[in-house]
């Protein structure tokens, strides 16, 4: 691949001044720095290279994104989680109790005393009149 | 400069690579912290799935007196709450080079709370659990109890340790500088398994029946105490066993410790006459004395030395087995006992399990005592006949009763139907199989005298209108150092209704004042069989045919 004309011409050597010229006790002025020729493939990788740059911050970006959402969202779960545990352990406990309430309040003991206290006794002996039904399953 | 710096290096290499792992450790260690994760103890049910037993959550108080800024002051809001006596909270607020001091144990959470919002300096709270009985004083010899450190010290509680208590579990936690769970940090949770519940036999109305009808009878007979066992007769379940004196197990740290006994296993008594069904069992099932065979017996008679007589001086009478059994004869069971000769009367005792635990699987049961037979002279036989000179609990007493109404088919008593999971699955205890002790034929005789017992022998009181009862009454001297004396253990066992039996009640009442157990026990076992009807929805059953008797031979 060659450059284009106008491109060489700028990038042309400059000639060197003729003897005749030559003016006396005058340095001779400092020479411009040459610029190197660009190598052909350079200005192409650069792109390249700020293209690949963006990509890979994006991507690196998203990840540290996403991971430090993952793990807020973790920390989120794991306080849910405990908060829901937390909750399960009260709700057993309540149900305990109740049951416990339960059996307390419904004991043979606790109704008997306050039959007792209301006035109420068991039947006497001749009171209760057992029937007796022949071939039957009940009686009472 | 140079040498600092070398030194730093050699520090960290030191640090970084030779202690690493200790130092890793350390600061894990710093970090992590294991806990106990105590398993919840399972619940004691009775065969409905009431509960009997159940564990709740409590507070341990305690007091780090380095922080007690007014202990006066603190101590009398403790006090008030926690009902104590000021100056002894006061004493342990004060208690010098202390970091920890116990105020109260297994506090109430509600009563704990009051304490908490009050936010008294120094003042902690634990987080324990604490077991309750729902039912209070109900079966509490049997169910037990547990002690602060939730392991169960007596009764059921006891016995069954291992399927209640569970398997505690761990959890590792990492935590922050001021000791709270780091949400992201590790966590592993070795999840505890809660014990398993305990299914009784028992049966709360029943054994609330029995233990009110004991306490009245031990009061109007100003006795020492009574037990009650009542039983299926069938299955061998136990629906009561009641012991008199008793206790709440709730507050058992005050209760006397006799009142914690479970006499019906642990304590053995002799049977006096309810033995006599053995001798007469004996007589009939090896053929020796046949159940129309007339005896000439005295009101009193000498043997080997030794003078015994009956309870009642009456002239010589002609009785059969079933007059025997009925008007409780000892001499009769004496001349009885002397035909079927020792040898067969003691295997029978043996065969019904005489001096061996029934396996009821309770702690400390007691077998009884029954004499070896190489030492038994003709006087051992005698009081053997008539239920003296052995001894036996009253659960065995109900399993021998339970056999003759069985047909003759002994079965295991039991306490505990079995375990139950969280999920309900009943894992039913294991027993052994029942087991032929009489044959059918005797059985059925025996269970004839025994009616005529209740109905026109020495065990009227325990009749019930509608039913008939099959049973006998007992009235047995008490051996005190070795020694009899004129006190006495007063008891009835039987069954009903007598044709079809379902239920076995055995009641023995202890130093009765009116001594017999025609008249202590039998109206108790009268009371409770009553209640047991209805309870039980236990239909009626035709009569048995009375035994032969000598008046009407």
């Amino acid at each position: 691949m060659s450059l284009p004309a106008r491109e060489a011409e700028r990038w042309a050597p400059v000639p060197s001044p003729s003897r005749r010229a030559v003016t006396p006790a005058r340095p001779p002025a400092a020479r411009p720095p040459v610029p190197s020729p660009p190598h052909p493939h350079r200005r192409t990788r650069r792109g390249h290279l700020s293209a690949f740059s963006l990509l890979t911050a994006a991507i690196v970006s998203a990840l540290v994104v996403g991971l430090v959402s993952l793990n807020a969202m973790r920390v989120d779960a794991a306080y849910r989680t405990r908060s829901v545990a937390e909750r399960v352990r009260l709700l057993a406990d309540e149900r305990r109790i109740l049951v416990n309430d339960v059996a307390r309040l419904s004991s043979p003991s606790r109704i008997g005393t306050w039959a007792r206290r209301t006035g109420l006794v068991p039947p006497a002996p001749g009171d209760v009149v057992i029937l007796q039904i022949p071939s039957a399953e009940t009686s009472g | 400069m140079a040498l600092a710096l070398v030194a730093v290096v050699a520090r960290l290499a030191v640090l970084q690579v030779r202690d690493h792992r200790d130092l890793a450790a350390a600061g894990l260690a710093q970090r992590v912290r294991p806990s106990d994760l105590p398993a919840e103890r399972g619940a004691i049910v009775d065969r409905t799935g009431a509960p009997l037993a159940i564990t709740l959550e409590a507070r341990d108080v305690y007091a780090d007196p380095r922080y007690v800024t007014d202990p006066v002051g603190e101590a009398a809001k403790i006090a008030r709450v926690l009902d104590l006596r000021p100056r002894e909270v006061e004493r342990k607020l004060r208690t010098a080079d202390a970091t920890f001091v116990y105020l109260g144990r297994q506090i109430d959470v509600a009563v704990a709370e009051r304490l908490e919002t009050m936010a008294l300096p120094g003042i902690g709270f634990l987080d324990v659990p604490k077991r309750y009985y729902p039912a209070g004083p109900l079966a509490p010899q049997v169910l037990g109890f547990v002690g602060v450190d939730a392991t169960g010290l007596a009764g059921l509680e006891f016995e069954y340790e291992d399927a209640l208590a569970g398997t505690p579990g761990t959890r590792t936690v990492e935590l922050d500088g001021d000791g709270l769970p780091i949400a992201n940090g590790l966590e592993v949770v070795e999840p505890a398994i809660a014990g398993r519940t305990l299914v009784t036999t028992l049966d709360r109305e029943v054994q609330y029946l029995a233990q009110e009808a004991l306490r009245r009878a031990v009061r109007e007979n100003r006795a020492k105490g009574g037990t009650v066992v009542v039983m299926d007769a069938r299955s061998g379940d136990v629906y009561a066993m009641a012991s008199f004196p008793w206790f709440d197990p709730n507050d058992f740290e005050h209760a006397d410790r006799n009142a914690t006994r479970n006499r019906a296993v642990t304590d053995m008594f002799e049977p006096g006459s309810v033995n006599k069904i053995v001798t007469a069992a004996a007589a009939l099932e090896s053929g020796a004395v046949g159940p129309w065979e007339r005896f000439l017996v005295p009101w009193w008679m000498r043997v080997g030395g030794y003078t015994v007589n009956d309870s009642h001086q009456h002239p010589v009478q002609t009785m059969t087995l079933g007059d025997i059994v009925a008007h409780s004869s000892n001499i009769g069971s004496a001349m009885v006992a002397e035909r079927v000769g020792s040898p067969t009367l003691a295997s029978v005792l043996a065969r019904f399990g005489y001096g061996s635990p029934t396996g009821v699987g309770f702690p400390g049961e007691a077998g009884g005592v029954v004499p070896p037979l190489l030492d038994w002279t003709d006087i051992t036989r005698t009081t053997v006949a008539y239920g003296q000179g052995i001894s036996m609990t009253p659960l065995q007493m109900a399993a021998v009763y339970a056999t003759v109404a069985n047909g003759g088919t002994w079965v295991q008593p039991r306490l505990v139907r079995g375990t139950a999971g969280p999920a309900g699955d009943l894992e039913e205890a294991p027993g052994p199989p029942p087991r032929r002790i009489l044959s059918k034929e005797t059985a059925s005789m025996l269970t004839r005298m025994l009616a005529s017992v209740v109905e026109t022998g020495t065990g009227e009181a325990a009749q019930i209108p509608g039913y008939q009862v099959a049973g006998k009454t007992g009235t047995a001297r008490k051996l005190v150092d070795g020694r009899y004396v004129r006190r006495y253990m007063a008891s009835f066992a039987g069954y009903l209704p007598a044709s079809d039996p379902r239920v076995v009640i055995v009641v023995s009442i202890d130093e009765p004042s009116t001594m017999y157990g025609g008249v202590a026990a039998a109206p108790v076992f009268s009371e409770i069989a009553r209640h047991v009807i209805q309870r039980l929805a236990i239909p009626a059953a035709p009569p048995v045919r009375p035994p032969p008797l000598a008046t009407e031979l």
